[in-house]
């Protein structure tokens, strides 16, 4: 067992499901990390098994294709990093490709070394960190305050002159549409709890008017007509849109924790369509 | 944001967030270590949307068009050149590297060099070691190892800087390929006159490395035994 900077130890997190690999780079191993399910064959599994497998062989290569596959238009096991990367407004759309490619590479290049280990660890944030990498070598030191200008989307003085699908946008409760009966109200009590424990003032205003409140959902902005509610950007006059729609996206983000974490709920369809509609706000 | 902070700092507190999201459920930890690093507020709870929520399930056409062709790259040239360079790397680290755990894992390794050799080699367009893949059914170490006087990294830098490498080369290497595998020489040879990088180059928001000055420092580039260095350089001498 290794030790953390700290001292901790730090065990590898998914032994059991490792040591019930069939032997790495039998034919039984080529078969079960082709077929096993994402959720059961967690990404830090493959990059202890791609280590600790000879390169020159086909089940390294085999292992590479599976942690890098896609199913349809689905990274299996790449969907945070992806996630990241999307939202970026990268102006020329050459720069998404060359963005995702870098980081692929470092990716790459770290995974026989011994950064490779924090991979093996928590696969997630090492890609990621990869992603933050790949970004200061287009942009240098001060990258980092780039790469969250990036992400923001254009202000309001541009609105006038140009469309801005933004100010289209309306919310929703997301349980309005999807859910059924029986379940809104233990829904309802576990967004009543998250709100409850959001510690960002204006996170937790956001979650109340977007989640509870009984009229019509306000859009993010624009004054809408006659029938409509104040727009989010009405009702928070100090916060930019950019601003709002972060809020949005961190109390989703732990609503659809808090859903995803409760094993007593049972997941319906219309479970899994809200929870969908909380990744596309 | 972070960048009063090290990248070290942040990655670990990722890693901390994603460990008790993934092992434990626990979506607390994130507003603890937000409190804990405010300046890192921002970055934190963004991962963890991320890593609960993931992408959107709709993105636009260019995207996922782009993503296609990096997935292409991946399977035809990237993971080639990272087992290369994976390859080269237990060749050359053996004597300080210890293994561990079920087998042994790959040593600290210089799969740098390699894997910047890898970025060029993309794009929609087919390079010559993606057709010599279609063609052949082998991957690029494989094809090395069975060519006389080359290596994998002297063949991902031959597809890659096509423009340096003097005609009379290209032909010995479509005269093996056919005699190995039966490929005509003519196929080889067109593929080797690809365009696609530099019509890539025209595209891209930041300039490529250095390319090779000529075909002398590509050699050097490639690592090559003393003795097939020679054989090449040789060979380009005699034709030109």
């Amino acid at each position: 067992m290794e030790e953390t900077p700290t001292g901790k130890p730090d065990p590898f997190p998914y032994e059991e499901v490792f040591q019930a690999l069939p032997p790495l780079g039998s034919a039984e191993y080529l078969e079960h990390i082709g077929n096993v399910p994402a959720e059961q064959l967690p990404p830090e599994v493959l990059v202890r098994a791609l280590r600790q497998l000879p390169p020159n062989g086909e089940a390294a290569r085999a292992t590479l294709d599976r942690l890098f596959r896609r199913a349809g238009e689905r990274w299996e096991y790449l969907g945070p990093l992806v996630a990241r990367a999307r939202r970026m407004r990268l102006n020329p759309h050459e720069e998404y490709e060359d963005l995702i490619q870098d980081t692929l590479t470092t990716i790459l290049k770290a995974l026989p070394t011994a950064k490779g280990h924090f991979a093996a660890r928590a696969w997630h944030s090492f890609c990621r960190v990869q992603l933050s990498d790949a970004w200061r070598e287009h942009h240098g030191r001060r990258g980092e305050r780039l790469e969250h200008r990036a992400e923001a989307p254009p202000e309001a003085e541009g609105a006038d002159e140009t469309p801005d699908p933004v100010a289209d946008l309306s919310y929703s409760p997301p349980w309005h549409g999807t859910l059924e009966e029986n379940q809104v109200e233990t829904i309802e009590a576990i967004a009543e709890q998250v709100v409850g424990e959001i510690d960002d003032e204006f996170v937790r205003a956001i979650a109340k008017v977007t989640w509870f409140s009984n009229e019509r959902r306000p859009k993010v902005s624009g004054s809408g007509g006659s029938n409509e509610v104040p727009a989010l950007t009405t009702r928070f006059p100090k916060k930019s849109r950019f601003q709002i729609h972060r809020a949005i996206r961190q109390a989703n983000g732990q609503l659809a924790a808090a859903l995803l974490a409760n094993h007593s709920l049972e997941w319906t369809p219309g479970l899994q369509a809200m929870l969908e509609k909380l990744r596309d706000s | 944001m972070m960048e009063d902070s090290s990248p070290e700092l942040l990655g670990h507190l990722f890693a901390e967030i994603e460990r008790a999201w993934r092992d434990r459920g626990d979506r607390a930890l994130v507003y603890r270590l937000s409190r804990e690093h405010p300046d890192l507020r921002e970055d934190l709870h963004e991962f963890f949307e991320d890593l609960v929520l993931g992408p959107r399930t709709e993105a636009d056409r260019y995207v996922l068009e782009a993503e296609a062709r990096v997935h292409s790259w991946l399977v035809s040239t990237g993971f080639e050149l990272a087992l290369a360079a994976a390859v080269q790397a237990r060749s050359h680290e053996t004597t300080t590297y210890r293994s561990a755990g079920h087998g042994s894992d790959w040593p600290p390794d210089t799969a740098d060099k390699k894997s910047r050799q890898s970025e060029d080699d993309e794009g929609s367009e087919e390079t010559w070691i993606a057709f010599l893949r279609r063609k052949i059914g082998k991957r690029i170490r494989e094809v090395a190892a069975e060519l006389p006087n080359a290596n994998a990294e002297y063949l991902a830098l031959v597809s890659r800087y096509p423009h340096v490498v003097p005609d009379g080369v290209k032909t010995e290497l479509a005269r093996r390929i056919k005699d190995k595998w039966g490929v005509a020489e003519h196929e080889t040879l067109q593929s080797l006159e690809s365009r696609r990088r530099f019509l890539r180059a025209a595209s891209r928001a930041r300039a490529f490395d250095k390319d090779p000055s000529d075909f002398n420092e590509l050699l050097d580039r490639a690592a090559l035994a003393p003795e097939d260095r020679e054989f090449w350089r040789r060979l380009a001498r005699k034709v030109d």
